[in-house]
């Protein structure tokens, strides 16, 4: 971790066998026109 | 640039002239060169250049940066949602005519239904503020969310919280569990067991439809548990394996970006993806490791969120796992699904 708090690679500690994966994602946003409701959104929602 | 974003927060500031015992922002002590107006401009363009659908300005406190009014200036119409994150208590008339000028949604944190209970987390007076706050913004036809960080000192009082949103005449109110980074690690306000937290959102949700209010909680497994509709499309993501459609959009649609222009995962897991002052978000997006390996998470994660069903739509909130294990792909504790 740098002195500042902002974490680096090495402070995630992954495993050797992390598998690194490319492929289709299917995340259509925002959920909600009033409201993200997800933690996508800091608001919580607003 | 083909892309779609949902979602961008950008932190203007951290400075504060709060220091809640909550506060994320004390796990990143010493960002403090905060990006300049032109620095600003050159975010916005870029964020644009990703078809961001909501910029989310947090801090710190936004009120107290000097650049606050002319970035929103200069991000009128280039946004569908331009949203403000404040504790409300440096607000004036003054300023509220000004973000009214700007601002879509404007969340004011509170976490109490009381002085009591938000003073002792907030500070002295400063409920008060916030109710004042709220008014201000009302008077301008600014629209409020509200929004509560639950923990041990909130959690009986959800009904309570949701009838402070309705005397205030709004017609919703969010709640967020606590995350124990910063001072919430330091101060220990109470990390709800799975079980507490689905009682404590539950009961508020059920509350809040029996008023006819929208209430709502931002983790993916609360939807599901409570939004019928988010647990049907979750039940299509199960029978389509391997296919991210849901849960934590870091890498996929949504990022964060720190006061000095470090790009990370999200406020509460400042992992460094890069530096906006040395490199662009289309290159830092691209090419960036750590970008790389957030895509990747939901194939590589322990416990019960490895097998839950719903890893695809959910999958738990990372940072909540690394704050309370010290492993980012640890299962989130916090879930009563599984």
């Amino acid at each position: 971790m740098q002195k500042d708090g902002i974490m680096l690679v090495q402070d995630l500690r992954l495993p050797e066998n992390f598998k690194f994966v490319e492929r289709e994602v299917s995340i259509e946003g925002p959920t909600c026109t009033i409201c993200s409701d997800c933690c996508r959104c800091e608001t919580g929602g607003a | 640039m083909n892309r779609k974003l949902d979602y961008v927060q950008w932190d203007i500031t951290s400075a504060c002239n709060l220091n809640c015992l909550h506060c994320r922002e004390k796990m990143v002590e010493s960002v403090r060169d905060n990006l300049d107006i032109k620095e600003g401009r050159s975010l916005i363009d870029q964020v644009v250049e990703f078809n961001t659908h909501t910029l989310s300005i947090a801090g710190g406190e936004p009120l107290m940066s000097p650049i606050l009014e002319g970035m929103l200036a200069y991000s009128t119409g280039k946004f569908e949602r331009l949203v403000i994150s404040s504790n409300g208590t440096l607000l004036t008339a003054q300023k509220a005519r000004m973000l009214a000028k700007y601002v879509s949604i404007m969340q004011i944190s509170f976490d109490g239904h009381n002085a009591e209970i938000h003073d002792y987390i907030r500070g002295k007076g400063n409920f008060n503020k916030a109710v004042r706050a709220v008014k201000l913004l009302q008077d301008c036809g600014v629209k409020v969310g509200i929004r509560l960080t639950l923990c041990r000192h909130n959690k009986d009082f959800m009904r309570e919280y949701i009838d402070l949103a309705k005397e205030l005449g709004l017609p919703d109110a969010y709640m967020r569990r606590i995350i124990p980074t910063g001072n919430a690690a330091k101060y220990d306000l109470g990390e709800l067991s799975a079980q507490e937290l689905k009682a404590c959102l539950g009961s508020a949700i059920s509350y809040g439809t029996q008023l006819g209010m929208h209430v709502a909680s931002a983790d993916y497994f609360c939807q599901i548990e409570f939004n019928p509709e988010a647990r049907e499309k979750a039940d299509k993501t199960s029978a389509m394996d391997g296919v991210v459609m849901g849960g934590c959009a870091i890498g996929f649609n949504s990022f964060y970006v720190m006061q000095n222009g470090v790009v990370a995962y999200c406020p509460y897991l400042p992992v460094f993806c890069g530096d906006l002052r040395k490199e662009s978000l289309e290159s830092i997006w691209e090419n960036s490791e750590m970008m790389k390996i957030a895509r990747s998470l939901r194939y590589n994660l322990k416990g019960k969120c490895s097998h839950c069903k719903y890893k695809f739509a959910c999958g738990g909130c990372r940072a909540y796992a690394y704050a309370t294990t010290g492993d980012i792909l640890a299962e989130d504790r916090g879930c009563w699904i599984v």
